[in-house]
């Protein structure tokens, strides 16, 4: 499994309908990381369309040096910081918020955590601290390497290594005895 | 949220979107750099033969593609007076012309100070050529005309180590060795 980096060359080759095959290998995944940093789903969507469309403006960036889904996921999390940035500055309710809608963010964990034992962890991972979470995040859900993952972090093998150990060990507080089967 | 097929095509509209404003700020970019590029050329050009008209340069009629100015002008003629005895020697050699021109050119290219109010211990005044010797002892002067068919005319005035071109102004002041050679160019020294 090359995490979508096949069906980009077959798109670069003129295969239109590889880029339904990434959408639909990654579009929701990178949503559901990109919802971790700005905790809104539909800003997090937002973000993602502006990821993929990345992809099509600029199509010789990609490189293969990397997987096509660790190239997603950095640009999504450069982008996802510079939306919480701006939005610092702006300093705005969100919509969702206001109403209270979570139900986007339901149904995009469902779409994503089809394990059971996942959405558990998701439910409590929310508790750690951002960094904690995305390497959880990246390491447990979206299955990458200790390698890719640091590379999406901007940190170093070890880095994430640590915050992985120290993440396990504020699980097992707050997952308490039944949650040390599921890590 | 959206279904993905919507997301779809909102990442299509929005890439053509972002491809046509990279595109239209490319050829903004080469717009202003072309326009930039023109400017500079006509700028430069500009200030090129004001600096050769502005009288650091003479204002001969330089044909600037053969380099020469050898056909323009087809006569010199030297005239002094020396105790009330006008001299008058006319050198019309083309080569001898040509020499000569090069000669006053590049001295009058060179970068010393020229139309001080003192130069080199001489008070300058209209009227007079421009000269009036102070304490240094009278000099023979020479009136230097370069002329050709068409009567277009250059005015040289030489006066001891100064040499003025009178159709703008201009001085230089000579060095004893440029003097020598511009007389020996003249036939001066004969």
């Amino acid at each position: 499994m090359d995490n979508g980096a096949s069906s980009y060359r077959r798109f670069l080759d003129g295969d239109e309908s590889a880029f339904d095959d990434i959408m639909k290998e990654l579009f929701h995944s990178l949503v559901f990381f990109i919802d971790r940093y700005v905790h809104d789903v539909h800003t997090a969507e937002d973000i993602a369309i502006d990821v993929f469309s990345d992809l099509l403006v600029y199509k010789n960036r990609y490189n293969f040096k990397v997987t096509l889904k660790t190239y997603l996921f950095m640009i999504g999390r450069s982008r996802a910081l510079d939306c919480l940035k701006h939005r610092k500055a702006i300093d705005f309710t969100e919509l969702s918020e206001a109403q209270n809608l979570p139900d986007d963010e339901k149904m995009l964990e469902e779409i994503v955590l089809a394990d059971e034992r996942k959405r558990i962890v998701n439910a409590a991972i929310a508790k750690l601290s951002e960094d904690m979470r995305m390497a959880v995040h990246l390491i447990y859900f979206e299955e990458m390497t200790y390698d890719e993952a640091a590379r999406v972090m901007k940190k170093n093998k070890k880095q994430v290594d640590n915050l992985l150990y120290r993440a396990k060990k504020e699980l097992r507080i707050i997952l308490g005895r039944d949650g040390e089967l599921l890590l | 949220m959206r279904e993905l097929n919507e997301c779809r095509a909102e990442i299509f509209r929005r890439s053509e979107k972002r491809i046509r404003e990279r595109r239209k700020n490319r050829t903004r970019l080469l717009t202003i750099c072309v326009s930039f590029f023109i400017c500079m050329t006509i700028g430069c050009t500009i200030d090129f033969s004001m600096m050769r008209s502005n009288g650091k340069s003479l204002p001969f009629e330089y044909d600037t593609y053969t380099g020469s100015t050898k056909e323009i002008y087809t006569q010199i003629e030297i005239r002094s007076d020396v105790n009330d005895v006008q001299m008058v020697r006319k050198i019309t050699e083309a080569d001898n012309i040509f020499a000569v021109y090069v000669y006053i050119d590049q001295i009058f290219w060179s970068d010393r100070s020229s139309a001080d109010s003192a130069v080199g211990g001489y008070d300058l005044m209209d009227g007079c050529d421009g000269l009036v010797t102070q304490g240094t002892g009278s000099f023979e002067i020479f009136t230097i005309t370069f002329s050709n068919k068409e009567d277009e005319v250059l005015f040289f005035t030489l006066n001891g180590n100064l040499l003025k071109l009178k159709n703008t102004g201009d001085i230089v002041i000579l060095t004893d060795e440029e003097l020598s050679e511009l007389k020996e160019l003249l036939r001066l020294d004969l």
